[in-house]
């Protein structure tokens, strides 16, 4: 019987190697281009020509684009505006990558965690330089809470500062996990399908109502990063 | 007389009704995100303690420090995120 891990495999496509360091081509790069190339021909398609008064495919990528500018709008304010191609590529990025992942025999790579992880890092690293730029050496002030007595001080800043540090982590474990456990799920019971025999009917019934709700579950996941990057920028914007 | 009893009491059950119809999927998601940011916090602080240990040779202090601190961190993390939508008693403790 084969593995429900079986589909989380990294095959290499096109063997390439840099020196010593192993650049292949892998199904997990293969489905990144894929998703960013739809993602941008989606864009491309609906803005194409655009008219005033939009059609279908026109009216569908507007709603997505003010769907992401609201959000932003909603949790930063205005300042968060100029942060919109950032937001906004890494939500349509994951949200692709989590709906090609729904096709079958496709690769999700967004259950791969060193892919969730180097997102969440990019993050991480977007949303302190900001808070650096902005705020100068008056950012670190975030590290020790206002009011606390300064012989708190050695317990309250180690805290502060792994809290600060947690964040990447959790950002890119919900994302993984939620992925992962999603896909490994409908597996499962897809195996037990076949081992049922005639009681596999149930399985299928199952089945086909876990991937609607793994629909839910791309789109959610997508849009709970992007609200968090949100929430972290608006964070280092407005220092409280 | 009548119209007007039905209004207030149609008042008083819409406002009974709508905290509870839209707070309901918003917990559920609330206990995801809180659990991740719990994990996440244990993780690197034990994670940062074991790395102290290898590099420093302080056999398991930083391990037991670590794991202290990033379990206060991360009860930290779920209080904050709690919070901030709105479900914590109290406010913030130092983020106003």
């Amino acid at each position: 019987m084969e593995s429900p891990l079986h589909q989380f495999e990294v095959k290499k496509l096109i063997p390439l190697y840099l020196g010593n360091v192993d650049v292949s081509f892998t199904n997990s790069a293969l489905f990144m281009m894929l998703a960013t190339l739809l993602a941008l021909a989606f864009f491309w398609a609906g803005t194409f020509r655009p008219t005033l008064v939009p059609k279908r495919l026109q009216s569908f990528v507007e709603l997505s684009y003010e769907f992401v500018a609201n959000l932003l709008e909603e949790n930063v304010g205005d300042k968060g505006r100029r942060y919109l191609p950032f937001v906004a590529s890494l939500f349509f990025f994951i949200l692709f990558g989590n709906l090609l992942g729904m096709l079958p025999y496709a690769f999700t790579f967004t259950s791969q965690l060193i892919l969730t992880f180097g997102l969440a890092a990019i993050v991480f690293i977007v949303v302190l330089l900001i808070g650096i730029f902005t705020h100068g050496f008056k950012f670190l002030k975030m590290f020790m809470p206002d009011g606390a007595p300064l012989l708190m001080a050695p317990i309250l800043i180690p805290i502060e500062m792994i809290s600060y540090l947690s964040r990447p982590v959790s950002l890119s474990v919900r994302l993984f996990a939620n992925l992962m456990a999603g896909h490994t799920m409908l597996k499962v019971f897809a195996l037990f399908t076949i081992s049922l025999g005639i009681f596999g009917l149930s399985t299928i019934i199952l089945n086909s109502v876990l991937i609607g709700f793994e629909f839910l579950v791309a789109f959610l996941q997508a849009y709970v990063f992007t609200v968090l990057t949100c929430l972290y920028l608006n964070d280092a914007i407005h220092l409280h | 007389m009548a119209k007007k009893s039905f209004k207030d009491r149609y008042e008083k059950v819409k406002k009974e009704l709508e905290p509870s119809k839209k707070k309901a999927p918003e917990f559920s998601h609330m206990a995801w995100r809180a659990s991740a940011d719990m994990l996440a916090g244990i993780i690197l602080g034990t994670g940062l303690g074991m790395a102290f240990d290898r590099y420093m040779g302080t056999a398991h202090w930083g391990l037991i420090i670590g794991f202290l601190m990033g379990s206060m961190a991360g009860m930290l993390n779920v209080y904050r995120s709690l919070c901030k939508a709105g479900y914590g008693f109290g406010s913030e403790p130092s983020r106003k």
